[in-house]
């Protein structure tokens, strides 16, 4: 029998944010990833999107592994949303940088998951390197956060998506760590 | 002044300072002070008029406002050994009105499990038979916290004696909290991702 340990972290962001490409990066194993023509409007930025999950596991050790899920961007998606994020650790969160209607879509997805819990968010902004790509700092107004809590990253870059997922963990040290001097906040 | 609530925020700060072995200054305000008055934690002590009696104040009253100020950074070593003395005798002679030996009773009662350091020798703090007891305590209840401690406190006493010696292990970084599972897991999951 297997018994072992399972920890969740999820990967999210709009439709075309790069979620399948750092998923399939940093894991062992890329178990799913329904990748069928995108449609309706769609169809105009991607050729192919992922439907259901994307999925992959991450092997720690012995005793330990990484079950990476990608939620699927689009906003018709959203009722899953709410039970992936059920026991994650935490939560990397991508914004494709060169659409406005994506950063839109970001906003409500952004405040969606903001507002679901507590746990720790990471931001990576995409495609920085297109020359229709807006600010991290425009970014960061969008969504109403400090630009210091968005990462520059591309995700066919492995190196780029570890350093999510490795800021993400930092935080959540971080955040662990700090619960001593928290008993003295109001 | 907007009306805030009554804080023991001051306390953080101080461990971090000292357990950072940082310069700078904390300053604060008590409710009953028209102007904030300020510490400083400079190379090898504290420093301010009256200094013990003000680190007293900091560690028996809250604030209203309390904040770190690290413009003289520029002295980065400071010797906590002229600090530590000076932090136990203030909380030695600390006495708090009931209601914020309270509010400061509710702060360690959320704290959670905590290890304790073996006492170092150069401590000479007065009471370190309170000291013992809570390493003895957390060293043979390994998921207890400060709230588990205070409980086995049951005379008047011994529950001022406990609430004294947890300050002092706080402020000087002599307790730390268990690692949580959770940080367990994400240190793990680290180690590994910087390996792929």
């Amino acid at each position: 029998m297997n018994n072992k340990e399972i920890a969740k972290i999820l990967i999210t962001g709009p439709f075309n944010s790069g979620k399948t490409t750092l998923i399939k990066l940093v894991s062992d194993e890329q178990l799913t990833g329904n990748d069928v023509e995108a449609t309706d409007e769609l169809a105009q930025y991607k050729a192919m999107t992922t439907v259901g999950l994307d999925f992959g596991v991450l092997h720690i050790d012995d005793d330990l592994d990484v079950h990476l899920f990608g939620t699927p961007g689009q906003a018709r998606f959203n009722f899953m949303w709410k039970t992936l994020s059920k026991g994650a650790l935490g939560t990397v969160f991508l914004v494709d940088s060169s659409s406005q209607n994506a950063i839109d879509e970001a906003k409500q997805m952004y405040q969606f998951y903001s507002e679901l819990s507590d746990m720790p968010i990471i931001i990576g902004a995409t495609k920085q390197d297109l020359p229709q790509a807006k600010s991290i700092q425009h970014i960061a107004t969008e969504l109403g956060i400090d630009d210091t809590r968005i990462i520059p990253s591309n995700p066919c870059i492995k190196e780029d998506s570890k350093n999510l997922i490795i800021a993400l963990l930092e935080e959540i040290i971080e955040k662990e760590s700090q619960t001593q001097d928290a008993a003295f906040s109001v | 002044m907007p009306k805030v609530a009554q804080t023991f925020k001051q306390l953080p700060l101080l461990r971090n300072i000292l357990t950072n072995k940082r310069s700078g200054s904390i300053h604060y305000r008590f409710s009953s002070q028209a102007f904030p008055e300020k510490i400083n934690v400079t190379t090898k002590k504290l420093s301010g008029p009256d200094i013990e009696q003000q680190v007293q104040n900091l560690i028996t009253l809250p604030t209203y406002a309390c904040e770190w100020n690290s413009q003289i950074q520029s002295t980065p070593n400071i010797n906590t050994d002229d600090i530590i003395p000076c932090i136990c005798a203030a909380i030695r002679k600390a006495t708090w009105l009931p209601h914020h030996a309270l509010a400061l009773k509710r702060s360690f009662l959320k704290m959670p499990a905590i290890q304790v350091d073996l006492p170092n020798p150069e401590i000479k703090y007065p009471d370190m038979g309170a000291y013992m007891a809570l390493y003895h305590f957390t060293k043979n209840n390994p998921d207890s916290s400060p709230a588990n401690f205070l409980e086995t406190a049951y005379e008047d006493d011994d529950k001022i004696r406990y609430l004294k010696v947890l300050v002092l292990v706080y402020c000087l970084g002599f307790m730390s909290s268990k690692t949580s599972k959770k940080e367990s897991i994400a240190t793990r999951i680290l180690n590994r991702i910087r390996q792929v």
